[in-house]
């Protein structure tokens, strides 16, 4: 009986003991060495000190930098999702055999190299391209202009990228809210517009939010986008930590660099994940404080 | 008169002895080559003319980069690499950790052909000793649209505010500081880098692309991207060979050149099969042979031997613009002679450019 209560307590550990390995070896050890790299400006086994970090704020060029790729990466992640939302929505609607085509369908650029990916969207907004033919005949584009090599574009390819993703995890919320609880909204009187702001939108908040995150996190470390797409006034920090690992060949400055844009990251992430309870203590609050009244 | 005719053919013999000697004398010996891949070192055709030659064998390791290279040297390599083939910017830092020999330059056959700005330059030298046989060159120069007109002639070109968003730059902080300290009339070695930063952050405003091949540069011209930039010599050599139509223009005010050289390693288990590769790799016929057969990377090899850049066909010393590059009369910014800790500084300041 102990031994079988003793087994017992040992499953989860033993069990869990894969993952913490691998987290372990993949996250702890390699972000240690990012902290301590930041610390030595003189290599790994000179002197500590903080000079890679006084450089980072001597100027207040890397803080702006580290600003600008933040706000692009969450333009870029709203943007993707506010373009995932309405498709999500009708697949989560559709009959079995059309949804799991058309996912098959969506599913296929998330399969593509993303280096590929990058090449193709070069030749679709290059001043030669029907894209930018037809924005000439609407009079919207000089001839021979185009959004090649500047920030707009590097948006536009962390969107393409991102799109897939962000539509399957908004699908798989999506998929939860029963249509019977529509129908009940319908037959009190709630439109369309009702409906998908007080059913659909708080029951697909979570994944919203998980989407948002997923994207978000990559698209601020991003650089072969803004290398390629994005032209000299488009660089991102990513650009600056992969050539202070490479070309510069001081990895202490480009480890501060990391550090600054984790902790960037962070933050926003904190935000958005704390919106929703955010939101909901404040409801909470109010329905506490209205109960009395009514 | 048979006498004569006899004392002739010894005389022949005697001149063709050495050379045969010579080839007697490496066969079986083993040299080992320190060089890039793919660039000129391990070419099949012209090691088969050297092994054929000497009668020796060629065996050939690679470095990822310059630092890589005086590493590898640094790590056991001395003893055991013959010759390896640094860039003129690392000579003397080789040098200075002893990891090449002096080189005699009265065993270099080619030497008094060799272009005097690199035989001339102090940076292959120390102490009085040469230590690197300069090899290929190229220019980081202009290249302009011909719808530019009229033809620019200096580098300030690519800063005239009507340029704005037609401007290529190359991605690499010692040709940018180079290039600006030229436009500014300052001593590219030696620049105000408060100045040249200022003048960096102008040319952006204009800067379309920075390019760090020569692929980036081909896509964005070829589809007007851009209309002018600065360029290898090479790559504007091979574009206008596909029929492009390029102007390059080594300005009044100064142009950046690179080398590539020979060095011989200290401690070489065979000094004189070292020198024969060196004298067989600087030699008008291995040219010859190397650039006018296709193959990787020879768009990018002007020899420095002025010798073998008369001797090539013209068609290929055109395409690689060797002409005007040997005849170049004006200022030249040779990319080496920086000490460290000032490349270094040239790092950061061409880092906070482009992070602005």
């Amino acid at each position: 009986m102990v031994r079988r209560r003793v087994l017992a307590a040992l499953t989860t550990p033993v069990l869990l003991l894969p993952a913490a390995a691998v987290l372990a070896l993949m996250v702890v050890i390699p972000l240690a060495v990012l902290i301590w790299f930041s610390f030595a400006p003189d290599g790994s086994d000179g002197p500590l000190s903080l000079d890679s970090y006084e450089r980072m704020v001597e100027t207040p060029l890397y803080i702006h930098l580290a600003l600008k790729t933040l706000v692009t990466a969450g333009i870029a992640a709203l943007v993707t999702a506010a373009l995932a939302w309405s498709p999500a929505w009708v697949l989560s609607r559709l009959p079995g055999r059309t949804r799991n085509l058309i996912l098959l369908a969506i599913i296929i650029p998330y399969l593509t190299s993303y280096l590929l990916l990058i090449y193709s969207i070069f030749v679709v907004l290059g001043p030669g391209s029907p894209i930018m033919a037809l924005l000439r005949l609407l009079g919207l584009a000089a001839p021979g202009a185009s959004i090649l090599y500047t920030q707009p574009a590097t948006v536009v390819m962390l969107v393409y990228e991102n799109l897939p993703l962000t539509i399957f995890v908004l699908f798989s919320g999506m998929q939860r809210v029963d249509n019977s609880l529509l129908a009940a909204a319908g037959s009190l009187g709630a439109g369309k517009w009702r409906r998908m702001r007080y059913i659909v939108f708080p029951l697909a908040a979570p994944a919203l939010v998980s989407a948002l995150i997923m994207v978000f996190v990559p698209m601020g470390g991003a650089f072969v986008e803004s290398a390629i797409l994005g032209g000299p006034h488009g660089l991102l920090l990513g650009n600056v930590i992969a050539d202070q690992m490479t070309r510069a060949d001081d990895p202490s400055f480009g480890s501060a660099l990391s550090i600054l844009l984790l902790l960037g990251t962070l933050v926003l992430v904190g935000l958005v994940a704390g919106i929703r309870p955010a939101l909901q203590w404040l409801g909470a609050d109010r329905r506490a404080r209205n109960a009395p009244a009514a | 008169m048979s006498v004569s005719r006899r004392a002739v053919l010894a005389a022949g013999a005697l001149l063709a002895l050495p050379s045969i000697a010579r080839a007697q004398s490496f066969k079986g010996k083993t040299l080992t080559v320190a060089s890039w891949q793919d660039y000129g070192a391990d070419d099949p055709a012209t090691l088969k003319m050297f092994e054929d030659q000497t009668g020796a064998t060629v065996k050939n390791v690679y470095f990822t980069s310059e630092d890589d290279l005086l590493e590898m040297l640094r790590e056991g390599g001395i003893g055991k690499i013959d010759v390896a083939l640094p860039n003129l910017e690392y000579v003397k830092p080789g040098a200075q950790q002893g990891l090449f020999a002096p080189i005699d330059t009265s065993k270099i056959t080619s030497w008094s052909a060799l272009a005097p700005r690199f035989t001339g330059d102090p940076s292959i030298r120390l102490n009085g000793d040469i230590y690197a046989v300069p090899w290929v060159q190229g220019a980081t120069s202009l290249a302009v649209n011909p719808s530019v007109t009229p033809t620019p002639n200096s580098w300030a070109v690519l800063w005239d505010p009507a340029n704005k968003g037609k401007v290529a730059f190359f991605d690499d902080p010692s040709t940018a500081v180079m290039t600006a300290a030229l436009y500014l009339g300052e001593d590219p070695q030696n620049p105000d880098l408060d100045r040249v930063r200022k003048a960096l952050l102008d040319l952006k405003a204009n800067v379309k692309l920075f390019w760090s091949s020569g692929d980036d540069w081909d896509k964005a011209y070829t589809t007007g991207e851009i209309t002018m930039g600065n360029l290898w010599s090479g790559l504007a050599g091979t574009l206008k060979t596909n029929g492009h139509a390029l102007d390059f223009i080594l300005p009044a005010d100064g142009t950046v050149v690179w080398g590539d050289t020979w060095a011989i390693v200290k401690n070489t288990p065979n000094p004189d099969l070292a020198y024969a590769w060196v004298n067989f790799l600087t030699s008008p016929a291995y040219f010859t042979q190397w650039i006018t057969k296709p193959g990787p990377n020879q768009e990018l090899a002007v020899p420095v031997n002025t010798a073998a850049v008369k001797a090539l066909p013209q068609s290929a010393a055109d395409a690689r613009l060797a002409g005007p590059l040997l005849d170049y009369k004006g200022k030249v910014a040779l990319q080496t002679g920086i000490a460290p800790k000032d490349l270094k500084k040239w790092t950061e300041l061409w880092e906070d450019v482009k992070a602005s």
